[in-house]
């Protein structure tokens, strides 16, 4: 369980991130959520689809990156060093380590899980600790001597936010936007009846075959056979080009057959 | 509730004539068999829509509740409700609904502690493919003269661990045991992963129907007391409940006379009374056949009880324990439990009973209200007589051991709806076929009822009695016979009007430790294909229990999330 730790200056001004780390430790996941603004580039790789939200049964869009739970065919490298070799990293995946934390007066805060393996903290004296595998550099000269390759420090000396943090800031508000967003797309193709169930059966190059259960998907047929005034309503809220990117992504479950023949290929 | 005075107004102008040529149906009574029988043909007919060449009005009575029990429903409701457009979110938010996946009988084999057994709603695995019945009785069979001879079949041992029949043949009894919802919180509405029915608040239902009847479906309602019957003949005159005669039983209701609203004409009229069957018994004096020497059953002492503490579970199957002269159903809701002694005065006082409903519920039993209603089993000799049909308690009512009693108002709406008579010259022979189908469906019910009784070990009179061959129906006793030959199959139930399936039988008859003695040996063919299907049934055991939530979860999160229709 991921314990969550509210950033401030005086606790983690020698903490680190190693970007890449983050990106590549949390990319394992079969659906990973994206937000509208995004869709557009996620459309070219990967299929976008709707599931429900385990304990709620909410409605959700993601990028399809699997065919069974914890598997991700975009992701490379092995076991302990996994590597996103996506053209285009979600934000979802971009955002890590960072969390949105909530306070009981509403307010809200960026965190950070310090188990994560991507954080670091810059020991007394240089001596560095906490480093994640594969990625230890030796001792450097200058300031940040004890900085490893490509880390990002959160807080300056000084106890100001770095750029990076304040970036990582930014692309948190726009998630929460995204996700607002995400809403209201999904309450406008329920309220026009443009979601059906998704049945995927799949048979890979060895003959395997597996069937995908509880993914939805926009009915291009529904969509075609809209009414006029709801056609206006569509284009008039702006999601338009989102939808067709949804439409559209689905014959990258072919992108995504394809990997896994590869995949199981080398497996041979 | 509508506002009568608009009612009125638009009522009163069209109740005389049928000057739009519209078939117009007029329900007496409101209640569940009232409003579910109102919806189905509304819905079937489109009344909504003012070109719909159905009109539907229902008269309730401002005074007379509704009976108030009645609290079990079968899988055919959640196609009933669809029929309806009622969304499932809502009926469950609206009716303290909660889950029902089959009946745990409990004590009715020899009374012990750890005497049940399941019937549950899901058939045994590979049903129609499989006769796992048959090879579970023969295992059970070949292991209990193994351990007296020694001797041994290689198709038994180990894979085949016999324990209780339903446990072994379908999954449910443990989804039920461990107290978990049929599905999750991603099904859609009335979609399942085990199949399943409710339990609902009876009144609350009721009241929820009515509103969504009358303001969706276009059904139009008068709360007003029906006091006569004009019958359809030149120059006749109202007459009162008790005042028809030999003439007026043959003749048409033209109308009947309300206290407020005058006459309601109407085609067909639908006897939605209740025990009191004003239309059938009291005006066209259709005889009650009583069936008290199968059922003995003569009383109910029913009471609400609320549960310790709001995260109790909550029991997903109804719970019915065996007493000594009757039977105590245990139907848990969301915010209470329904509890009832249902019992035979002959053998058992009415302190007696509710002494033994005491030992159940407990010391708090002292603080709440019990309810005394008497139970006259049996049904009236036809159901629909001229141009009025009954539904409901007024066509007659059996004691609620296979909640049967909505089951039936289901089944007489949908035929009503789907047969409607749009003309007095087909009317005769749509009525002797509703007579026929349900004389038939409620004579199997008999049967299958019967079944519980007759298998028990139990010592007491009223078990004893029971089990008198006089009082079994022939019908039955073939049954009993047929089967000591082979197990309950779709053969024995070829009617269309059939109300139990063949996988009911079997799991009453083998949980109940019944013996088909007599049964051919198996090829070792047919042994594989069955032992594979027990397999199978473990498999999915482990899968439901892993996946699905708790009872009380599940129904957490569909009050606070709502399910989706899709």
């Amino acid at each position: 369980m991921t314990s969550l730790v509210a950033l401030n200056p005086a606790a983690h001004r020698l903490h680190y991130v190693l970007p890449d780390v983050a990106v590549n430790h949390s990319a394992r996941q079969q659906l990973i959520p994206v937000v509208p603004g995004e869709f557009s580039f996620v459309a070219t790789q990967l299929p976008l689809v709707l599931t429900k939200h385990e304990h709620t049964g909410e409605f959700g869009i993601a990028a399809l990156c699997g065919f069974a739970p914890g598997e991700n065919v975009l992701v490379g490298g092995d076991t302990a060093t996994p590597s996103w070799q996506g053209l285009y990293v979600p934000l979802q995946l971009q955002r890590q380590p960072f969390f949105l934390g909530h306070d009981e007066q509403g307010g809200a805060s960026i965190c950070i899980d310090p188990q994560n393996p991507a954080v670091g903290v810059l020991g007394a004296g240089g001596v560095v600790s906490g480093i994640a595998s594969g990625v230890v550099s030796g001792v450097a000269h200058g300031q940040n001597a004890a900085l490893p390759a490509g880390a990002e420090r959160l807080f300056l000396d000084d106890g100001s936010a770095t750029g990076y943090l304040a970036q990582a800031a930014e692309l948190m508000k726009e998630i929460v936007a995204g996700e607002a967003q995400r809403r209201d797309l999904i309450a406008l193709l329920l309220q026009l009846k443009l979601v059906q169930p998704l049945a995927l059966d799949v048979t890979f190059a060895n003959g395997q075959s597996v069937r995908l259960q509880g993914l939805y998907s926009v009915d291009a047929q529904a969509l075609a056979q809209l009414p006029e005034a709801d056609v206006l309503t569509l284009h008039r809220s702006g999601f338009l080009p989102a939808v067709y990117a949804m439409v559209q992504s689905m014959s990258q479950v072919y992108h995504l057959i394809h990997l896994k023949n590869q995949l199981l290929g080398q497996a041979g | 509730m509508s506002d009568t005075s608009n009612v009125t107004a638009k009522v009163t102008a069209n109740l005389k004539d049928n000057a739009l040529g519209k078939t117009r149906v007029v329900i007496v009574g409101g209640g569940n068999a009232g409003w579910l029988t109102a919806g189905r043909i509304a819905a079937k007919h489109r009344c909504m829509d003012p070109n719909s060449k159905v009109e539907v009005v229902l008269i309730e009575s401002p005074g007379i509740p509704p009976i108030g029990v009645g609290e079990g429903t079968w899988p055919t409701m959640r196609s009933t409700l669809l029929a309806l457009g009622i969304s499932e979110t809502e009926f469950i938010r609206q009716c303290d609904v909660t889950f029902k996946q089959g009946a745990k009988f409990a004590r009715w084999v020899d009374g012990g502690a750890d005497d049940f057994y399941y019937h549950p709603l899901v058939l045994p695995q590979g049903f129609g493919k499989t006769d796992l019945a048959a090879h579970w009785q023969l295992a059970k069979q070949q292991s209990a003269a193994e351990s007296s001879h020694h001797t041994s079949n290689q198709h038994i041992s180990p894979p085949w661990q016999l324990g209780s029949f339903a446990n072994d043949v379908c999954y449910q009894q443990a989804v039920c045991e461990h107290g978990k919802a049929p599905k999750t919180i991603r099904h859609a509405e009335f979609a399942a992963l085990a199949n399943y029915a409710y339990h609902l608040d009876s009144g609350k239902f009721g009241v929820y129907l009515q509103q969504h009847v009358t303001q969706k479906l276009g059904v139009t309602h008068i709360l007003d007391d029906v006091i006569g019957v004009l019958p359809k003949a030149p120059e006749a005159s109202v007459c009162g409940f008790g005042d028809a005669t030999e003439q007026t039983t043959k003749q048409d209701i033209a109308a009947v006379q309300t206290k407020q609203h005058g006459l309601v004409h109407g085609d067909l009229f639908v006897d939605c009374t209740g025990f009191a069957s004003l239309l059938l018994g009291q005006h066209y004096q259709v005889p009650f056949i009583s069936c008290s020497d199968v059922l003995f059953i003569d009383r109910a002492l029913a009471v609400q009880v609320p549960y310790d503490s709001p995260d109790a579970p909550i029991a997903t199957h109804t719970i019915s324990t065996a007493q000594s002269a009757g039977w105590i159903w245990d139907i848990g809701l969301q915010h209470r439990r329904g509890i009832g002694y249902v019992y035979s005065s002959k053998y058992s006082s009415d302190d007696e009973a509710r002494a033994v409903l005491r030992q159940y519920v407990g010391p708090k039993l002292d603080e709440l209200t019990v309810r005394s209603i008497p139970i006259r089993s049996g049904h009236r000799h036809h159901f629909w007589q001229q141009n009025c049909v009954a539904v409901g308690l007024s066509a007659g009512f059996l004691e609620p051991l296979e909640a049967s009693a909505l089951v039936l108002v289901e089944l007489s709406a949908q035929m009503i709806a789907e047969q409607l008579p749009q003309d007095r010259a087909v009317m005769d022979i749509i009525a002797k076929r509703f007579n026929e189908t349900f004389a038939y469906r409620w004579q199997r019910i008999i049967d299958f009822l019967k079944l519980h009784y007759i298998l028990t070990k139990r010592p007491e009179p009223f078990w004893r009695d029971n089990c008198d061959e006089a009082t079994i129906p022939q019908s039955l006793k073939d049954l009993m016979l047929l089967w000591q030959y082979r197990t309950p199959s779709d053969l024995d139930f070829t009617s269309n009007n059939e109300v139990f399936p063949a996988a009911s039988y079997q799991y009453v008859l083998y949980g109940m430790g019944f013996c088909s003695d007599k049964m051919p040996l198996a090829t070792s063919a047919q042994w594989d294909m069955a032992l594979s299907a027990l397999e199978q049934n473990r498999k999915l055991t482990a899968q439901a229990l892993a996946a699905l939530p708790s009872h009380r979860d599940l129904l957490n999160k569909i009050n606070e999330f709502g399910l989706s229709t899709l």
